[in-house]
């Protein structure tokens, strides 16, 4: 599928051009105060919107407890109480695989 | 010459580089199984596993990567993949932003390297140690920003790996590592009033979005989010 090889080549010029965009030298421009304010909560929102899916709406099945929906407000109150990284990872996914092996 | 030796290894373990890449190794590691997915995904969605591999070496961004495997193996159209990369990929205009008065008097080449290595992860891990020390440092950000790109490039190809002869990897929850990923980055950053309630919105939408199945809704989502949260700052600012 050359087509697709020729796709992944436009994505890898937007994800750069996204990232280089206020580091060139002709684009003089400077963020104004809203934008800079809005642009402030894309980080938080955006990462948010993309979390919530995986843990809130997975198919309910059969399953009893939900593991995704148990250790992921697990990892949200550890990340709130510690905000360690590599431990809110290790321990959500450690509760996940238990949940799922039992 | 014990001493010698040992002085030795004191020496190389004090090294400038020992810092920064032990400084991106937790989000490394974090974001492997998702590496994994994005390598796997990529060939169920049809990718070779060249394209796939060119995923995670060119585009080199996890959400949009995951985004684009999904849009491809659901035959969507250019302009459909196009137009969601961009708008997930529209955060990181924060970041070159906030970079910019770090880089601005580089060459070229360097600002080329930062923008190419700046991701979710990298802003955060470089931030942090801004904030520890008070001032940017490009080598610690170059040394941990391509550490991280070359964790992600191994995860990516082991996923690809294992995927010609594993299917059906996201039943072993490596998709649930990517939420846990999110959760550790996203809880640190609710400091204020204004980014709760953005989040709160981001996150109840997204989950209704999801379920009556809303084309591009984890975009319209983050945006709503943002645009409550900036509504409730503006309305702050005036009060005072």
């Amino acid at each position: 599928m050359e087509w697709l090889s020729f796709y992944i080549i436009v994505m890898a010029g937007i994800t750069f051009i996204v990232r280089y965009l206020f580091f060139a030298k002709m684009l003089r421009f400077r963020l104004n105060k809203p934008v800079a304010q809005f642009l402030s909560f894309t980080a938080p929102c955006i990462l948010t919107a993309m979390f919530v899916p995986i843990v809130f709406n997975q198919p309910s099945g059969n399953a009893i407890i939900d593991p995704y929906l148990i250790a992921g407000l697990f990892g949200m109150l550890i990340s709130v109480l510690f905000k360690n990284i590599l431990l809110v990872v290790v321990l959500s996914m450690g509760l996940f695989a238990l949940l799922n092996f039992l | 010459m014990i001493a010698v030796f040992l002085e030795h290894i004191v020496s190389f373990r004090n090294h400038p580089i020992w810092a920064p890449l032990l400084a991106a190794l937790p989000l490394s590691i974090s974001t492997f199984p998702w590496g994994v997915l994005c390598g796997t995904l990529a060939l169920n969605a049809g990718y070779s596993p060249l394209q796939a591999q060119a995923l995670s070496l060119l585009v080199f961004a996890g959400a949009a990567q995951l985004s684009a495997i999904n849009i491809v193996g659901a035959g969507g159209s250019a302009l459909n993949l196009f137009s969601s990369v961009a708008v997930i990929s529209s955060r990181h205009l924060l970041y070159s932003a906030k970079f910019h008065a770090y880089v601005h008097d580089l060459s070229l080449i360097k600002r080329v390297a930062v923008a190419f290595i700046l991701t979710d992860e990298l802003f955060v891990i470089s931030e942090n140690h801004t904030r520890k020390t008070g001032k940017f440092d490009l080598q610690f950000a170059l040394i941990a920003g391509f550490s991280f790109y070359m964790w992600w490039n191994l995860a990516t190809l082991l996923g690809i790996l294992v995927g010609e002869r594993l299917s059906g990897l996201t039943h072993i929850g490596l998709d649930f590592a990517i939420g846990a990923t999110f959760i550790a980055m996203v809880m640190p950053s609710i400091q204020n009033f204004a980014v709760l309630i953005a989040v709160i919105c981001s996150g109840v939408s997204a989950w209704y979005f999801t379920k009556i199945q809303l084309t591009n809704g984890m975009l319209w989502a983050g945006m709503l989010g943002m645009a409550v949260g900036f509504v409730i700052l503006t309305w702050q600012n005036r009060q005072q």
